[in-house]
């Protein structure tokens, strides 16, 4: 049936080797790079004669046409090459084979088209190999009665559609001659198109181009690249377009003086305006590529045809009318550089894949006169192709009456239903232009108007009644329901509800009387704890709102947001005067509430006592007299019944925070009432009664426990302090333990806490801290807030059963949260729905709704809407704007978040629309840094822009042209450094660059604005960082690079000036952790920040593990023994050692020396004093060897809390102040029940020793004791306490070998002299005898598994040898674990503060006062 | 870019019943409710008209409430700074 020609040609001949043409150069790496499979670039046209053929007179004239053009004998190579090239052999032989499908005609003639299909089809699957021409085909098919068809499949390299039509009808030239037309002038050749090519000017085009392309910040992309997506036959929606519409846009084309195609690739690029969310826009056009100037053109043959990008720029406000015009002048720039490869224009871009979609105005010369007489002629009587290409969407615009609209698609990637909502949009655009050649693009381009109301209908949340209640009725009513119940926890603090409804009138009755009322605003100058929640609720009950300040942000920010809020009156913890001081001039103070400890002296005052008193009976002899200028809480104890609270609306304002803003000074964020209670009714139904629901039956009454981790200048703050609000127990996270995860995690477990709300950075930390590991007590509920919400995250929580994960979203603006999304509700992390009475809008910048599926940026509109940005009109009336779709004379929010709404109605927070960022939790204007940063002289320009780190977070990053004269000898980094350091005295750190980049100049665009892309990524990490030397440092410094993602990073490197932060930090410590097994603390981390830094910090006891002081951080340089900051010693407990105190350092205040302490009795038994006293005055020595005069801070753990107390009373006697007392885990001993350390360690209680009296203890004790010490040893050596149950020396010995801790080089000798010092402690112990210690103790209690029940049995014994007040303070925590990280993270920032504020609150002796 | 944002862009200045001002964009349709209170101007004047107009943020009914309340002392009130 089949008779062929087709066969391997002999090598051939080579003609000539030519360059390739621009668009040549691209299908040739498509047709390579995808080598199997479909060749979309495959062409086929297919010619029916009804008449029948002449068939040798058609293959004659087949191979007329590959003799007259070289190009359709070019084959291509590239291996070889170093760029690819095509090759023309002098002759080939033409591919051509003859199908007989006769017979089918015959015998279903009704049905034969299936089998001209089928080959048609065929034939495009057949790939042509580049490098064997020819690369087209011929098959000649005959269909008996119906006649013969002529399918040509070539590919499509060879030649573009105006050359197709050329040669068709040289082809029925040819024919119609009998197979070749002599008649014919010589073919023009394509080469002649080459050489032009080559000689015109790059420089111009690439000019022209790099203008055209200006300050694009991304492609138009309708899908992501896929490289693994395969080529596909795209399919077709198409339509003709209404004849009025039709005639009517050449109308519109003739009134704007432009060409019908720019208005159809404008109507185009609108449409994709729609579809991407973005207002500018490229897509590819083809353009014919055929030069005027040169000769010949119109007649070759060749691929001339070039893809280009074309970029619409738009603005929402301008004219339809003004667009087209822009557009085609725009465009009239480039005709001339229509040649320039597409690779080289996305290279010059540099934004990566400049589109995916494609423009064609069908604009080839297929239906002249010349051809219809022609075919006429041969009998040619329909032409069909097809091709097909790797874009996902091909928008070809065919002329005609009417004209024509087609769409192919790549079904992979866009739907049949999207295609055709793409063509209504290009329709909609089309009718909305012609009607109204003015409109703005705004509404030009604007969804169809069918589908608006419903995207808008989408984001709104019906309404709910939200009540008259104020916030404060409600939690008024949770104290009447609950008065007994735990309210908050803070440490070893607590209140009840009934406490804390009482504190809260107190100090609000305060702060009425110091003139505060509505619309007034309280600075809480207040830190974190009880004391906080207070004063917000009793600012909010006197009528008035609160500016919260975070004690961690400069004092000059602090006044200024004081200032800013024009607060009327501040409550002031005296901690936050030096901060705060120049702010309270002319304005009243109301000192925070003097919260009792709850474990005060006299000890007959229990807790359970305090808690139910009035606070009219709270006596307070420990305190000393505080000057007060306002009434203090204490002092007003007024009659109850006559509330000076003034009626409640729900529109005064309760709050207001600040935040960064762009100008350069933070900006506040005026919150009202009524959005809180409604966050509360929302949270009760969405969150809080899911969350009871699930518990066990048993359980549902019981409130629920809730960390707050929060700092209460985020919003985010208020979740756990709704739960409070609810009737539930709200423990605060102490500043040390909520920002150290592996404290957080620890404390969720031991606290049995519920719930926990988090940033996603700190979930993740905790997540790897074990915080959702089976086996322990896992929280209920994840909230989660404040930055994006990652995959890892979300999956994690998904995948545990029995908690749920609940995403909740919301800027500042819109109190607390506008959307909120369950675990249990989407699969991916989501930024969920609208709470109650609140409607989210996803606007395009023409404030129109986007589709569903396009990114638009987020508007919020409902009851939390701020107020507006306090005492900043302007400001506020560009940020909350009218509401167009609300009720009448509603305001909506814009966030500046772009956002997509998912089919399921979900949102998906997708980046910001500004340059804002979130850096650690912070919301951050890069503008602010800027504006700063501006303000430095030394600085001539400067830029401020956020770039990724690598470890995941936002970086700021800062460039600087010096100013002249700015340099200094120490050449620029060293004032770069104190650029640096000037702005942290002004702003917060997240607030200060990472990096400084000195510049010789900003980059510009052509636009003369700043180039982004060309400002150099800064070299985060320190040049010339010393290269690791041991096994350790090299793994630490792996782990910080890892961690800060850079390359490397030097021993000597800092991790936070290599722009480490605390998240990071976090992170850093959890893989030291894991990783090495060394214990490392954040803390540690910020103290020793470097690589050898930390080594040594681990090294550093055993330089010399048993010196009998060890200083631990060293006074500042110059001071004067005497007259700094008082030191600060630790006394070692019964072990001897005291080198694990160095945990502590990173909380004793700046510039406080801290020394150790250790036993003499380590060096061994010679020198040791033989008795107490006698240790007592070595000690007495050993301090006034280091600082020959007081004051001193004494500090002891254990035993060594007894020796401190010695020590300090003897020092009180030869007249020196001690300026604190601090005791971890010790209780006084009884003279007459001795008793040392018992078992854990524990302080032995009375009844519980054999031993009576000092100094003897028998053998079953001894060997009782040296268990305990041996224990104890294991556990001060990092090591499981329990890992054996009665260790001898050897299995300590080899424990500890392989123990995390610094212990692990202790050889044997060492660890019989800890032993041994350890039994000589116990000796020495039952001698104590106190005087009294004039000042304060303060008294850290080890509280394991918050099961001990003699909890103020320590209190109680030292009370009667102090003459101050003993504060006690629980820590969770066993007793050997009392300076390990958890711990220390609990009690380092109550001894930072007793520290700090001690030389004030103690009494000097009367020794002193002379 | 927002059109808010626009510092090329034409702005009105719209003002509701309580007294609250927004920024507008020209080429939008003024919602209901809004009142034009200053015509198509540069985004600079339209700031500064509201900053010299809107001098309290609080709403219209709030204050007349609070200031027809009998005062007790001084109040204070927010004002552009």
């Amino acid at each position: 049936m089949t008779t062929t020609d087709e066969r391997t040609t002999p090598a051939p001949t080579i003609a000539e080797v030519l360059p390739l043409a621009p668009l040549q150069e691209g299908l040739l790496f498509h047709a390579v790079s995808e080598d199997t499979g479909l060749d979309v670039y495959t062409m086929q046209s297919t010619y029916r004669f009804p008449g029948g053929v002449d068939e040798p007179a058609m293959q004659r004239a087949c191979e007329s046409l590959l003799r007259r053009h070289a190009v359709l004998r070019a084959g291509f190579a590239h291996e070889r090459f170093a760029r690819p090239v095509q090759f023309v052999p002098t002759a080939v032989t033409v591919p051509w084979r003859v199908q007989d499908l006769s017979d089918l005609v015959l015998a279903r003639p009704d049905d034969y088209t299936s089998a001209l299909d089928r080959l048609q089809y065929d034939e495009r699957q057949r790939r042509f190999t580049m490098d064997r021409p020819p690369l087209i085909r011929f098959v000649l098919v005959r269909l008996g009665e119906q006649g013969a068809a002529l399918v040509v499949t070539n590919h499509h390299i060879l030649l573009d559609g105006w050359s197709d039509a050329l040669l068709v009808t040289e082809l029925l030239r040819h024919y119609a001659a009998g197979g070749e037309d002599a008649s014919l002038p010589p073919a023009p050749q394509f080469r002649d198109y080459l050489a032009w090519v080559a000689a015109q000017d790059d420089d111009a085009a690439a000019t022209a181009w790099d203008v055209s392309l200006a300050g694009l910040a991304e492609g138009t992309l309708v899908a992501p690249p896929d490289p693994r997506r395969r080529a596909s036959m795209p399919e077709v929606v198409e339509r003709d377009l209404d004849p009025t519409l039709s005639l009517a846009v050449l109308a519109l084309a003739r009134t704007c003086a432009v060409s019908v195609s720019t208005v159809y690739s404008a109507a185009w690029a609108l449409a994709l305006r729609s579809v991407t969310g973005s207002d500018d826009i490229v897509f590819g056009s083809t353009v014919s590529g055929r030069p005027p100037a040169l000769a010949g053109v119109e007649e070759m043959v060749g691929l001339f045809l070039n893809t280009v990008p074309v970029r619409l720029a738009t603005r929402p406000g301008e004219p339809f009318r003004d667009l087209v015009r822009r557009f085609q002048s725009e465009q009239a720039e480039l005709m001339d550089h229509h040649h320039v490869s597409l690779g080289e224009l996305q290279r010059r871009a540099g934004v990566g894949t400049l589109f995916d979609t494609l423009y064609v105005m069908r604009n080839t010369p297929e239906d002249d006169a010349e051809l219809d007489r022609l075919s006429a002629a041969v009998g040619l009587e329909d032409v069909e192709g097809g091709d097909a290409t790797h874009y996902p969407l091909t928008f070809v615009v065919h002329p005609g009456q009417p004209y024509r609209l087609i769409l192919s698609h790549r079904t992979d990637v866009v739907d049949a239903a999207r295609a055709h909502a793409l063509l209504d949009q290009v329709e909609a655009v089309l009718r909305r232009a012609v009607g109204e050649p003015g409109a703005p693009v705004a509404r030009v381009a604007a969804v169809t108007d069918d589908v608006a109301p419903l995207l808008l209908s989408r984001g709104v949340r019906s309404a709910q009644d939200v009540g008259d209640d104020s916030l404060l009725d409600l939690l008024d009513r949770a104290v009447a329901a609950h008065p007994q119940r735990t309210a908050l926890v803070h440490g070893t603090d607590s209140v009840t509800f009934a406490r804390l409804g009482e504190r809260v009138d107190l100090l609000a009755r305060a702060l009425v009387a110091a003139g505060a009322g509505p619309e007034d605003v309280v600075a809480l100058a207040v830190p974190r704890g009880i004391d906080f929640v207070v004063a917000l609720f009793a600012t909010l009950r006197a009528g008035a709102a609160y500016v919260p300040l975070d004690a961690a942000h400069p004092a000059e920010r602090l006044c200024a947001i004081v200032e800013a809020a024009g607060a009327r009156a501040v409550v002031l913890d005296e901690s936050f005067r030096g901060l705060v001081g120049p702010a309270l001039a002319g304005r009243a103070v109301v000192p925070a509430p003097q919260v009792p400890q709850d474990l005060q002296v006299p000890p007959t005052a229990t807790h359970r006592l305090a808690e139910g008193d009035g606070p009219a009976r709270r006596g307070r002899p420990d305190l000393p007299p505080t000057v007060t200028d306002a009434p203090a809480e204490g002092d007003a104890n007024p009659a109850r019944g006559d509330d000076p609270w003034p009626a409640y609306r729900h529109d005064r304002l309760a709050y207001v925070m600040y935040t960064s803003g762009s100008t350069g000074a933070p900006k506040g964020v005026a919150i009202e009432h009524g959005g809180l209670v409604n966050m509360l009714r929302n949270h009760r139904a969405e969150i809080f009664e899911p969350l009871v629901a699930s518990r066990p039956a048993g359980l549902r009454e019981e409130p629920v426990r809730v960390a707050h981790t929060v700092s209460f200048a985020f919003d985010m703050s208020w979740e756990e302090l709704l739960w409070l609000v609810d009737g539930h127990e709200v423990h605060l996270l102490d500043e040390a333990v909520r920002r150290d995860p592996h404290a957080m995690a620890t404390y969720c477990a031991a606290e049995r806490i519920d719930v926990v709300n988090v940033t996603p950075s700190v979930c993740s930390a905790l997540l790897a801290e074990g915080l959702l590991d089976e086996g322990r007590y896992r929280p209920g509920l994840v909230l989660l807030g404040g930055e994006a919400v990652g995959a890892e995250v979300w999956d994690a929580i998904v995948a545990t059963p029995g908690t749920r994960g609940y995403n909740l979203y919301g800027p500042t603006e819109y109190t607390i949260n506008t959307l909120g999304g369950g675990t249990d509700e989407s699969r991916r992390p989501t930024v969920g729905r609208p709470i109650a009475n609140t409607s989210v809008y996803v606007l395009d910048s023409g404030l129109a709704p986007v589709p569903d599926g396009t990114p638009g940026e987020l508007y919020v509109s409902g009851i939390g809407l701020a107020r507006g940005y306090h005492g900043a009109p302007g400001l506020s009336a560009e940020r909350f704007v009218a509401d167009p779709f609300g009720v009448p004379g509603a305001r909506m929010y814009r966030t500046g978040d772009v956002v997509r709404r998912r089919p399921d109605g979900q949102l998906d927070f997708l980046g910001r629309s500004d340059g804002q960022v979130k850096i650690r939790g912070y919301r951050v204007e890069p503008g602010e840094s800027q504006a700063v940063l501006a303000r430095d002289p030394r600085g001539a320009q400067c830029a401020v822009v956020a770039r990724r780190g690598a470890g995941g977070g936002h970086v700021l990053v800062g460039y600087v042209v010096l100013a002249e004269g700015a340099e200094t000898s120490d050449g620029d980094p060293a004032l770069l450094a104190d650029v640096l350091r000037t702005m942290r005295r002004t702003v917060p750190d997240h607030l200060v660059p990472s990096a400084l980049v000195p510049l010789d100049e900003l980059p510009l665009t052509p636009h003369a604005k700043l180039d982004v892309r060309r400002l150099p990524a800064p070299d985060l990490t320190r040049e010339g960082g010393r290269e690791p030397r041991t096994d350790l440092e090299r793994e630490l410094c792996a782990i910080f690079a890892e961690v800060l993602g850079v390359t490397t990073f030097g021993a000597d490197d800092d991790f936070y000036a290599a722009g480490g932060h605390s998240l990071l930090a976090m992170r850093a410590v959890s893989m030291v952790r894991t990783r090495l097994g060394r214990p490392l603390s954040v803390g540690v981390l910020v103290t020793a920040p470097t690589v050898e830094a930390i080594v040594a910090h681990w090294d550093a006891p055993e330089t010399d593990p048993f010196a009998g002081t060890l200083t631990l951080r060293a006074p500042a340089p110059g001071t004067v023994a005497g007259t700094g900051t008082a030191p600060l010693f630790c006394f070692a407990p019964a072990g001897g050692l005291g080198w694990s105190f160095a945990s502590l350092v990173p909380h004793v205040p700046a510039g406080t020396a801290v020394h150790a302490l250790q036993s003499p009795r380590l060096a061994g038994p010679d020198g040791a004093p033989s008795s107490l006293v006698d240790l007592a005055e070595q000690s007495v020595r050993a301090v006034r060897e280091v600082q020959p005069r007081g004051p001193y801070h004494l500090l002891g753990y254990s035993f060594g809390a007894h020796l401190a107390h010695l020590v300090a009373t003897r020092l009180q006697e030869a007249g020196d102040v001690v300026a604190s007392l601090t005791m971890l885990d010790a209780e006084a001993v009884v003279p007459g029940v001795g008793g040392a350390v018992g078992q854990d360690g524990h302080p032995r209680q009375g009844n519980a020793s054999p031993s009576a009296g000092g100094g003897e203890v028998d053998a079953d004790d001894l060997a009782s004791v040296e268990v305990d010490a041996l224990r104890s040893l294991l556990a001060a050596g990092g090591a499981d306490p329990d890992v054996v149950a009665a260790p001898t020396r050897d299995d300590v010995l080899d424990v500890l070998a392989d123990a995390p801790g610094a212990w692990g080089d202790l050889d044997e000798d060492g660890l019989a002299a800890v032993v041994d010092t350890y039994l000589y402690s116990c000796d020495l112990m039952g001698q104590a005898r106190y005087t009294p210690f004039r000042g304060d103790l303060l008294l850290f209690t080890a509280n394991e598994g918050a099961d001990r029940p003699d909890l103020t049995a320590q209190r109680d014994a030292w009370a009667p040898h102090v003459t101050g007040t003993v504060t006690q303070h629980t820590v969770l925590a066993g007793h050997h674990d009392m300076v390990s990280p958890a711990a220390v993270g609990q009690l380092g920032p109550v001894l930072a503060r007793h520290l700090s504020q001690a030389p004030a609150a103690t009494r000097p002796s009367t020794d002193e006062r002379h | 870019m927002n059109p808010f944002d626009d510092s090329e862009g034409t702005f009105l200045v719209l003002v509701n019943d309580e007294q609250q001002h927004s920024l507008w964009p020209e080429f939008a349709a003024v919602p209901p409710g809004w009142d034009v209170v200053l015509g198509a101007s540069t985004r600079a004047v339209a700031l500064a008209y509201v900053d010299a107009h809107w001098t309290d943020l609080r709403p219209a009914s709030l204050r007349r409430e609070l200031d027809g309340a009998a005062p007790s002392g001084p109040r204070t009130t927010t004002t552009a700074t």
